[in-house]
């Protein structure tokens, strides 16, 4: 994709053969495909801030207000099913993730914990750290790479632990000293751990296994509001604007490529949103936690 | 008398009026009174809900006023089950039709009227196709039953005891038309089937065999013998097979011949479940099979079944699964030959001449087609078992994050694998489709199409795409291999190193942007230019394209290349000679108009642009934009002298002096006691051009840079804290530039000049019952610089707690005994004391933290006796639960968290010692939110309507500052309520608003305050989010949209 100085007139670039090629540059275009209101009985949503997507057509919804999970499968574009997984264990579902054999793993905002529901809905305990010297960790996010290593975002101890499959603590990096209020973390399939600063609007990486985060581009706090969300996928990174009403994308330099949906109550628009999924075939999912919902969108992003 | 007769008029009419208001004020309107096409269908309908033939609309609607809605008194089939009871419906029943269960009762029911008896939406089995497909139940001989009286002839509508919804049980249902007689008993060769499911053999519905037999029947059960498998028809259990099932069939069918085509068993078969498929009497495929078509596999295998975007032909038409798979034996997944061989029968010509290529992809070499291809299809095209890239990424793992870069190439980014590689077989390297240029070509046809008209770049020329592009992404833009800098410089290094080692180098050239003038490519100019100039140039230089169209150009500036270098020059300005040579050359020096018009001045010693713009003025000799009246007068010999040899020079003693003599206003400034060095040295042409300039007042410059020009030093570099009006460049704000009664020329004195912009602290500060010394004294630069700091913030001479040991002796017992014997020597000062004033002694600030106020040191921090004295006992949460622990515990017991609550972090908004502020917050709430959510504090700013609790920086009016249980932190348990606590929301307005009214843009939403107003303000008025109150009514009433 090539881009193309602003200051070239668009005449000019129009006689150079350049514009096709500016188009081809915003391919990544959030479209409303459906949004899931109600769960298999009917029952509505209520505010809903977590959502993952398995490439299997699998999505599981953190139903926060209602204080369950929902499983539903999108397959040929439709969202169906939508059973209710309630556990004494998980009051306040935020954020999901499922992991390659198909667990689900619920971060609870109440406990600042972990816990695990197996493939089948039950439940499989809390994620316990091995390995780990002092206090456990107090989670404010995570999220699971291909390997289902699990990359635990500690606010209290300002550090990213990163466990292994049996839980014990491989790698740590701790926060940079100049973040401010770091809301997220997501991990790229070359092992490339992001870190968002939602005070600061900034961007951090850290290269696999390295100890150190460093800044990934200048701070986006003319282009974002309150960052509190990031997922890689595909090259590019996603910035979740929960008080800005959208969501950013970026390249994974950090560089800035645009916007994408507006504040809203209407199919497409979003109001407060939450976690973001990639299902297969660039389908987006994106948990509207004021608009009761859960949106899917074609994105175009691979 | 006519006077008489009109007062008469006018109290009748007046007396008429008013009867006429009461009635508009008190009459409500019926509903048909707008609704009368409603009425018009309904009335016609043969039959009708009684509501609605008793005009009793208010029984299920509420009514909506002058906002058209359709508001129910109830959602869903609530309503309805208001009156119908649900028993009455049989809902108590424990079949309940899935439409009933799931649906509103409208799917079925037209609420209003219709022409079709209990209100159904069609008349006979119609209203049931709308679910059921009609197929099934219009095939050649239909059950009589169903032909007469419908669906009901069976089944019931709501719910019923039996499964399926019929109105009996099994055989029975039957037995009511089909009574078990000798009849019945010799059409079944004398069995006794009166009590057997008669659905066994026939279809209830409809068949195209007679007799409703499905499609096809065992030849046993044809030939009326049952008793080649079953007992004899009067024996005590008829029913009971002869012998095991496998060795029944087996008795009739070849085993040998099942079994010939591969070591591969289907496990019914394997286990001798005929049935599993089969059917012993009759089937609804052929070969008795128990489904027809592929459904009979789909029983087991059903997750084949579901349906793809793009289907195998194979599976989908013919003999669909048995086209590739047997049904008893085979080859490996029980194919009826080698994968290879089953795919060639259909794709033998492509895999032959596929083979004859060069290069062939091993999957496809080996004949593994199902590496890359769902054989039963896929969503995917090709059939391709996921999204292209991601299968190619199956085997080629190491280039999924090779390729992820910022700029991606767009099929690659598409995972388009296929744009440029062949899935099968390729006569070029790497599988591509075609080798260099020609490749590219494909997609970027038109901008390969011919060479350039002026310049094609040599590496597009030769085809060289490679050379300058990575073919599937890099982190730079344009997918260039490294930086556009060093791409460039590749071959262009010695021009490179010849621009660069000058006086000025042109800054996109510098920062290596050759692309912004130059066309990587080809272009219809010469050097790849991609416009010509002045164009080119105004594409960055956009203030002087404005100033050119504005006023007269001075000819050249067509030309930019006539008087500047495009790269770097030798010459400031990127000059192609300096400037005097440069002008000379379409001026003439030595000409006698031009020595005159110079005064006789030698020309190497004029520097033209001092008063000429060098690109366009509004003055013919192109002077710049303000022009000194005595030069414009040409009345140069005021200031000047006419002698030899420096008749340029002024007067003798006449600098300043001469300024003064038409400046009188000036004389007043310069003789005060405190005045600005050029204007004491009398040089003025310090700060003023005195005769062009394109500055205000003649300035040599912009005000600001102006005053840097003699005091760049007046900030630090670098500063930990610059003074705003520095920082805006904006000097004048204190100070005169020519002179004042204060020193440094400063517009007010001491204090004054800081309360103007600083009146939150001098205000209080000058209210304050114990002062601050140096304050009183030595005003606000006792303590503070007025332009920068480099040693600490807010402009501190110093950081405190040095700052403050300059006065206060540290080292004497008394400190000591002040602060408990704590040495705090080393401590913030400012974290307990105020030092602009207190109303408290010891100038501490207004609210201290009780320990602190009673002198409790040690109940934080170990005892000042302890190697670390100034070591708090624990950390926050832990430290301060010892007294707060009731509030903390009631935090915990939320479910979200303020974040720095979350992360223990009270020191975050609190102060641990003293504050200004009430809670010992740090500041003000709007500036410790501000702290973190500034950006809802800038949306309030910008809100041309502003919430009040916002603006006063009263955030924990609405939020929990600590945590609640909702995302937002609200201090109700909703908006609404939260609203509530101040607005009373029911005078509001008329519009419906609350739990029972629903959003129509959003089901799970219903009308509150938020539904039109945005709490932390919106750039229009009202907190609304659009422009107008039409564009957000009209969000819901589209019908007013216009």
């Amino acid at each position: 994709m090539t881009t193309v100085p602003r200051v070239l007139p668009t005449g000019l670039l129009l006689a150079l053969g350049l514009a096709p090629r500016l188009a081809r540059a915003d391919a990544v275009a959030f479209v409303h495909e459906t949004s899931v209101y109600v769960d298999a009985k009917g029952s509505s949503l209520k505010a809903p801030e977590g959502v993952a997507c398995a490439p299997n057509g699998y999505v599981v919804v953190a139903d926060t207000g209602n204080h369950r999970l929902l499983t539903f499968t999108f397959k040929e574009g439709r969202v169906s099913g939508g059973d209710e997984l309630k556990l004494k264990e998980l009051v306040s579902p935020v954020r999901l993730q499922i992991d390659g054999k198909g667990n689900v793993l619920a971060l609870d905002a109440k406990t600042r914990r972990i816990v695990r529901l197996t493939a089948t809905g039950g439940y499989g305990g809390p994620v316990e750290t091995k390995g780990l010297e002092g206090d456990a960790p107090v989670v404010g996010a995570f999220k699971l790479d291909a390997n289902d290593n699990l990359y635990l975002l500690d606010v209290v101890g300002r550090r990213v632990l990163v466990l292994d499959p049996t839980d014990a603590v491989s790698w740590q990096v701790a926060f940079p000293k100049d973040a401010g209020t770091v809301t997220d973390i997501a991990v790229d399939t070359g092992g490339t751990l992001y870190a968002i600063d939602a005070v600061g609007a900034r961007l951090w990486s850290a290269d696999k296994g390295t100890k150190a985060f460093r800044p990934l581009g200048p701070s986006l706090k003319d282009r974002v509001a309150f960052p509190t969300y990031v997922a890689a996928n595909g090259g590019r990174l996603f910035l979740v604007d929960t008080n800005g009403q959208g969501i950013a994308l970026l390249g994974a330099d950090g560089s800035f490529q645009g916007r994408q949906l507006a504040f809203g109550w209407g199919d497409g628009l979003v109001n407060y949103p939450g976690q973001l999924c990639f299902a297969p075939g660039g389908i987006a999912f994106l948990a509207d936690r004021n608009n009761n919902r859960v949106q899917a969108f074609t994105t175009g992003a691979k | 008398m006519a006077r008489f007769r009109t007062g008469w008029l006018l109290i009748g009419a007046v007396l008429a009026s008013g009867a006429a208001s009461a009635d508009r004020a008190f009459k409500q309107k019926d509903c048909l009174t707008c609704h009368s096409k409603f009425a018009a269908k309904y009335d016609s309908a043969r039959y009708a809900h009684s509501a609605v033939k008793d005009r009793k609309c208010d029984d299920c609607h509420l009514r909506h006023g002058i906002v058209p809605a359709l508001v129910l008194k109830k959602q869903g089939n609530g309503l309805c089950l208001s009156c119908h009871e649900r028993k009455a419906l049989g809902l108590d029943k424990p079949n309940v039709h899935a439409a009933v269960r799931a649906g509103p009762c409208i799917k079925c029911h037209d609420p209003h009227g219709s022409k079709a008896e209990h209100l159904l939406k069609a008349e006979g089995p119609e209203v049931c196709y709308a679910c059921h497909r009609r197929e099934a139940y219009e095939k050649k001989n239909v059950h009589k039953a169903l032909a007469s009286s419908g669906c009901g002839a069976c089944h019931v509508a709501h719910a019923a005891d039996a499964k399926q919804l019929l109105k009996g049980d099994g055989p029975k249902l039957c037995t009511g038309c089909h009574p078990a007689n000798g009849r019945l008993s010799k059409a079944h060769g004398e069995y006794p089937v009166a009590d057997v499911r008669c659905t066994l053999c026939h279809d209830p519905h409809s068949s195209d065999s007679a007799k409703l037999l499905r499609a096809s029947v065992h030849p046993a059960m044809e030939g009326g013998v049952c008793d080649s498998c079953h007992a004899d028809k009067k024996a005590a259990q008829p029913y009971l097979l002869t012998d095991k099932l496998d060795k029944l069939c087996l008795g009739c069918h070849d085993a040998a011949a099942l079994t010939s085509a591969g070591p591969v068993e289907h496990p019914p078969f394997k286990k001798g479940d005929c049935t599993a498929c089969h059917d012993p009497h009759t089937g609804k495929g052929d070969k008795l099979t128990r489904v027809a078509g592929n459904g009979l596999c789909l029983t087991c295998h059903r997750a084949k079944g579901d349906p793809v975007g793009r289907p195998h032909p194979a599976v989908t038409t013919g003999a669909g699964c048995r086209s590739c798979h047997l049904p008893h034996t085979g080859k490996k997944s029980l194919l009826a030959a080698a994968p290879e061989e089953v795919c060639a029968r259909c794709h033998g010509k492509l895999r032959e001449g596929q083979l004859k290529r060069k290069v062939v992809h091993p999957p496809f070499e080996m004949g593994d087609c199902a590496t890359c291809h769902d054989p039963h299809g896929s969503n995917f095209p090709g059939m391709m078992p996921g999204r292209l890239d991601q299968v190619c990424f199956g085997c080629h793992a190491d280039k999924e994050s090779e390729f992820l870069k910022a700029h991606t190439h767009k099929p690659v980014q598409d995972g388009l694998c296929n744009a440029c590689h062949e899935g099968h077989a390729s006569d070029n390297p790497k599988l591509l489709k075609a080798t260099g240029a020609l490749l590219c070509e494909k997609c970027h046809a038109d901008l390969m199409k011919g060479a350039g008209s002026g310049s094609t770049h040599p590496p597009f020329a030769d085809g060289k795409c490679l050379g300058c592009h990575d073919p599937h992404g890099s982190n730079t833009a344009g997918m260039l291999l490294s930086d556009q800098k060093t791409v460039c410089a590749k071959c262009h290094a010695k021009a490179v190193k010849a621009a660069t080692s000058g006086k000025s180098v042109h800054s996109a050239f510098a920062a290596g942007d050759c692309s912004k003038c130059h066309s990587p490519h080809k272009a219809g100019l010469k050097t790849l230019l991609l416009a010509q100039p002045p164009d080119l140039c105004f594409s960055c230089h956009k203030d002087l394209k404005a100033r050119l169209a504005s006023e007269p150009n001075h000819p050249p500036v067509e030309g930019c290349l006539s008087c500047h270098k495009p790269h770097g020059s030798a010459e400031p300005k990127l000059w192609t000679e300096p400037i005097a040579s440069l002008c000379g050359q379409c001026h003439d020096t030595a000409d006698k108009s031009f020595r005159a018009a110079h005064l006789g001045i030698d020309p190497k010693d004029i520097r033209c642009i001092r008063c000429h713009d060098p690109h366009s003025s509004k003055d013919a000799k192109l002077f710049k934009r303000l022009v000194h009246p005595p030069f414009e007068a040409r009345d140069c010999g005021t200031c000047h002298g006419v002698a030899k040899p420096s008749p340029f020079k002024l007067l003798p003693g006449a600098e300043g002096k001469i300024c003064l003599d038409c400046h009188l206003q000036l004389e007043d400034l310069v003789a005060k006691p405190f005045t600005h060095t050029p204007v004491r040295a009398k040089l003025c042409v310090g700060c003023h051009n005195p005769h062009t300039s394109r500055y205000d007042k003649l300035l040599n410059a912009e005000a600001g840079a102006l005053c840097l020009g003699c005091h760049p030093a007046v900030v630090p570099s670098p500063a930990l804290s610059t003074h705003k009006p520095v920082a805006d460049k904006n000097c004048l704000a204190c100070h005169d530039p020519h002179g004042t009664a204060n020193k440094f020329t400063l517009v007010k004195a001491g204090r004054d000049l800081c309360a103007g912009c600083h009146e939150a602290v001098a205000g209080p500060a000058a209210k304050a019952k114990y002062k601050h010394r140096p304050l009183e004294e030595g005003g606000c630069v006792a303590c503070h610089t007025p332009h920068g700091s480099a040693k600490a913030p807010f402009l501190l001479k110093a950081d405190v707690p040095a700052l403050c040991a300059g006065c206060h002796k540290t080292d004497k017992p008394f400190f000591a005994k002040q602060h408990s014997k704590y040495p705090v020597e080393k401590s913030r000062c400012t974290s307990c004391h105020d030092p602009h004033g207190s109303d408290r002694r010891a100038l501490l600030a207004n609210t201290v933290h009780p320990p602190v106020a009673k002198g409790l040191c040690p109940q934080c921090h170990e005892p000042p006796t302890s190697a670390t004295p100034l070591k708090t006992k624990s950390q926050p949460p832990k430290l301060c639960r010892a007294c707060h622990a009731q509030l903390l515990n009631a935090m915990a017991d939320r479910s979200r968290l303020h974040r720095p609550v979350a992360e223990g972090n009270c020191m975050a908004c609190h102060s641990p010692h003293a504050a200004k502020e009430k809670g010992l917050l740090r500041a003000g709430l709007g500036t410790v939110c501000g702290g973190c959510h500034a950006d809802t504090l800038n949306r309030q700013q910008a809100s041309p309507t502003k919430h009040k609790p916002v603006a006063e920086g009263k955030c924990t009016a609405c939020h929990d500052p600590h945590g609640a249980d909702g995302p937002l932190a609200l201090v109700k348990p909703t908006a609404m309520e939260t609203c509530a606590a101040c607005h009373d929301v029911l005078k509001h307005m008329s519009h419906p608003m609350g739990e029972k009214v629903a959003d129509p843009r959003n089901r799970n939403l219903s009308m509150q305050c938020l539904s039109c107003h945005r709490a932390h303000g919106t750039e229009y008025k009202h907190m609304l989010p659009f422009a107008t109150s039409t564009d957000l009514c009209v969000k819901c009433h589209a019908q007013f949209k216009r």
